[in-house]
């Protein structure tokens, strides 16, 4: 499939893909980010395409997932922004704050013991996939496992992390 | 959350998670039933993007300390110099699973082209890492690493007497308060601080740099620099700023941070650059970045190539 294909699928496709970018939460900016998703088909590098919907969908949904990290980020960094302000740097300034410090470190507690609690194999898959980024098909050859243990293992670590995460954050 | 009080919470996050779970697989095909979905319930999207990016952060977290060896694939294309790498670091992967249970204490944390990573130390201590980066850690001693290649940004818990110490390029650089960015690339090392200072090999010869001030090393010979502390580290929210950078070194970054291969042309490779480069936009794609750069962008062979225009 060359550009010009993965186009016409786009143009077939174009209102369910703007709907799709709509149910994501895309409000008023579907258009734009739909004109977005037009120009990256069309400067993309394009090898074969197995199923170009498909693959349209993961852009939109990956577009998607970008804007909501932007705007944590952006929030998260004002936060930042507004705790570190206020103290004098001259030639050596305040560490990070406390407060960061302590954040960072209770968090990656946290993780860790999240991890601990699902078990040897699902903590050694989630390494593989998440951190390591390794394809689930791939991890499942590796451990020598189906792809829905892979699945499966998955769930389990995301919902520790999620919920020692969440009860964190409410504290 | 707000959906806290609502008896369907449970059932609900549990859908969001399994989309998570099943979405993370590139082998995903079912976007009509995730759409059907998220069409079904506002709440849906909500939960969704929640779920992601709580997940995304915690799994930022995991402490790097007892992370299995952390080999990330290569990508097909490499630049020919990091061959050895390459292969040092597939050798790795089989000797690294051999090391977990004796536990050595060195260890490697690398990523791939492309990819960002934040490593947090026991200290408290966190290493922002750019793309095609490699560190050296160590499990007994949290306080030294060493940037093999790529640029990391260190945001460390200084402590006067055991202060953290990064060595690089056969430099030591050892901090005197907090914030920093370290690149070692196309056999220069540059640095800058955003906060506090840090020694450049501290001795008879040392270089104290403040905040505001770099350093870049090239064959040996150390030069001060004076740097946008704003712009220090700002690679981690995807830009790329420059002061008078050469074609060369905007290209080797792009391919880090991109994970492309892109090479400046020798009739481009010393022209000087200022500004900067928004890398989101440009993913999977680096011709988008011609226009501001002033140069053509193009594919040969396997690679990108900036050429001049025309």
């Amino acid at each position: 499939m060359d550009s010009s294909g993965l186009e016409a699928v786009f143009l077939a496709n174009r209102d369910t893909l703007l709907r799709f970018l709509r149910s994501l939460g895309a409000g008023d900016a579907a258009e734009d980010l739909l004109h977005e998703l037009w120009l990256r088909i069309q400067t993309a590098p394009t090898g074969p395409i197995a199923s170009p919907l498909s693959y349209l969908y993961r852009m939109a949904n990956n577009l998607m997932l970008d804007r909501h990290r932007a705007v944590r980020q952006a929030e998260k960094r004002d936060r930042e922004w507004t705790e570190a302000t206020g103290g004098p740097s001259l030639d050596r300034s305040e560490e990070p704050s406390a407060e960061r410090v302590v954040i960072a470190r209770e968090q990656a507690a946290l993780a860790e013991t999240a991890l601990q609690s699902v078990g040897d194999r699902a903590a050694r898959i989630f390494r593989r996939h998440r951190i390591d980024g390794i394809e689930q098909r791939i991890v499942a050859a590796e451990f020598g496992v189906s792809l829905s243990t892979v699945e499966g293992d998955l769930r389990k670590a995301y919902r520790a992390m999620i919920d020692a995460k969440r009860r964190y954050d409410e504290t | 959350m707000a959906e806290h009080d609502d008896i369907d919470a449970p059932a609900l996050n549990g859908a969001a998670l399994d989309w998570v779970v099943r979405i993370g697989s590139d082998a995903f095909d079912d976007w009509p039933a995730f759409h059907a979905w998220l069409e079904a319930d506002p709440r849906h999207a909500a939960a969704y993007h929640a779920m992601s990016a709580d997940i995304e952060e915690m799994a930022a977290s995991v402490p790097a300390e007892m992370a299995a060896p952390v080999v990330v694939p290569m990508p097909k294309r490499r630049w020919p110099v990091w061959t050895g790498g390459a292969i040092a670091a597939s050798l790795a992967l089989f000797v690294g699973y051999e090391a977990l249970d004796t536990r050595t204490h060195p260890y490697a944390v690398e990523t791939a082209a492309g990819a960002m990573r934040t490593v947090q130390l026991a200290d408290g201590s966190s290493i922002a890492m750019g793309g095609a980066t490699r560190l050296m850690l160590d499990r007994d001693d949290p306080r030294i690493a060493t940037l093999e290649r790529g640029e990391a940004m260190f945001v460390v818990r200084h402590d006067d007497s055991d202060p953290f110490e990064v060595s690089v390029g056969g430099a030591r650089l050892v901090d005197v308060g907090t914030a920093f960015d370290v690149k070692y690339a196309l056999g220069d090392t540059r640095v800058a601080v955003s906060e506090g200072a840090v020694d450049y090999n501290p001795g008879r010869d040392g270089i104290r740099l403040v905040k505001g001030q770099g350093l870049l090393v090239r064959d040996g010979k150390p030069t001060v620099t004076a740097v946008d502390v704003a712009s220090v580290g700002s690679w981690r929210d995807s830009v790329l700023a420059y002061e008078g950078a050469t074609l060369a070194e905007v290209a080797d970054d792009l391919s880090r941070a991109l994970g492309v291969d892109l090479r400046a042309d020798p009739t481009v490779a010393k022209r000087s650059f200022s500004g900067s480069i928004a890398t989101a936009k440009l993913v999977g794609d680096p011709r988008l970045a011609a226009p501001l750069l002033g140069v053509a962008i193009r594919k040969r062979g396997g690679h990108w190539v900036m050429s001049s225009r025309s």
